[in-house]
């Protein structure tokens, strides 16, 4: 959550504990009360963005308690930037857990086979690109897509590191020139998720 | 008889009384549970209108426990668990994106009701299918004869479409005749599906 670059934070979401399903709805129903201000009047997002953005929030911080095996934590604010985007504020939300990761979850699917090529980085595609779960029922996996579908609807980013990997779906504009995926990190047990919504500018 | 079940009211009494936002999927299935519960004490036919009107956020978890998994039980051609249709009525254009995520990804179709009473469809459902079924909906109800007719399709096409709306649950077939699923629902007399 800390950057050298930014300046003026706010918080919508202090760091909040993520071990269960009732704390999932606790941080809905808190950040619901503060995002339409944050969002809609001084990011100049449209007031259908709110709706959106506290589905995604959810999305991520169940996906702690569906597959971290541990609790993990949750923090929402808003910041100004000074150099990317010329002074733009941004909205990001970070979730972080220290739990068994992405291939650690896929692999414990029932059948699950490993493939040529198999790493943290490909485990990160499978989920996040491929909508793969280590659940055998279709109705899974939908809960990142759609994340990803709404970073695209307004031009943000989403990054997500585990393990050794990182990968990020990068918005359409120029405000951001980071890698689509990185490997060979440091590792991190567990997950780090992040979703970066900008400001709109006319 | 048309039964009205409110999704916010089955939140607050399987989950907890506080909660109007339909998130995580353990809530998902709580919810859909008092929901099956609720069906099992009206028969073995029934129509029965979802109300999302009073639900905040929904998410893609309890789009999938609530609307997916509740049609798969009932619209399974092989079998099907009772004769229940369903109108889902209060569906914002916030609770659209995840309806229309699962029922992509479970290949189902559901008759969805606005405020004005006008109905349409919403999922996965083919060209003629879905031209059938408006054109059924206009008619409001009728015989094999007169759908054919009005579709333009042979009597052999005709029965064979209206088969299919009906095993998805999208027509209610009775005595020797079809009525769409929505038009049930603005009848001026309550429609007995055990007559």
């Amino acid at each position: 959550m800390k950057s050298a670059k930014a300046t003026e934070t706010s918080v919508l979401l202090e760091v909040t504990s993520i071990s269960k399903s009732d704390d999932v709805h606790e941080v809905v129903d808190k950040i619901q009360q503060r995002a339409q201000d944050a969002l809609v009047k001084n990011l100049n997002l449209d007031a259908k963005i709110t709706m959106r953005f506290t589905m995604a929030l959810s999305e991520v911080c169940q996906n702690i308690v569906e597959h971290a095996g541990r609790g993990g934590w949750v923090a929402v604010q808003t910041y100004t930037w000074r150099v990317r985007l010329g002074g733009r504020k941004v909205v990001v939300i970070a979730v972080a857990d220290p739990g068994i990761g992405f291939r650690k979850s896929l692999e414990s699917a029932p059948g699950f086979q490993r493939k040529d090529r198999w790493d943290d980085g490909q485990a990160l595609e499978e989920t996040v690109m491929r909508g793969a779960s280590r659940f055998r029922d279709p109705g899974r996996g939908q809960g990142l897509a759609g994340v990803r579908r709404f970073v695209g609807n307004w031009d943000g980013k989403l990054s997500i590191r585990s393990g050794s990997a990182r990968i990020a779906v990068l918005p359409k504009g120029d405000w951001d020139e980071d890698e689509p995926l990185l490997e060979d990190l440091p590792y991190f047990p567990g997950a780090q998720v992040q979703i970066t919504i900008p400001e709109r500018v006319a | 008889m048309i039964n009205h079940i409110d999704v916010s009211s089955m939140l607050r009494k399987s989950v907890c009384e506080l909660y109007s936002n339909l998130v995580t999927r353990p809530t998902g299935a709580a919810v859909r549970c008092e929901i099956e519960q609720e069906l099992d004490r009206i028969g073995d036919r029934a129509l029965t209108v979802i109300d999302f009107s009073h639900v905040g956020l929904l998410d893609f978890s309890c789009a999938d426990e609530i609307v997916a998994k509740l049609l798969l039980q009932y619209v399974s051609t092989d079998a099907p668990r009772r004769e229940v249709y369903f109108v889902f009525r209060g569906i914002s254009e916030s609770h659209m994106e995840a309806i229309e995520t699962v029922l992509e990804r479970h290949k189902l179709a559901l008759v969805t009701q606005h405020a004005d009473g006008r109905t349409r469809l919403l999922g996965i459902i083919g060209l003629e299918e879905r031209l059938a079924w408006e054109i059924i909906s206009q008619l409001g109800a009728g015989a094999v004869a007169d759908i054919a007719e009005a579709t333009g399709l042979s009597r052999d096409a005709a029965e064979r479409m209206l088969d299919t709306l009906w095993r998805r649950r999208l027509l209610i077939r009775y005595d020797d005749g079809y009525v769409a699923v929505g038009s049930a629902t603005t009848r001026s007399e309550p429609l007995r599906l055990d007559a």
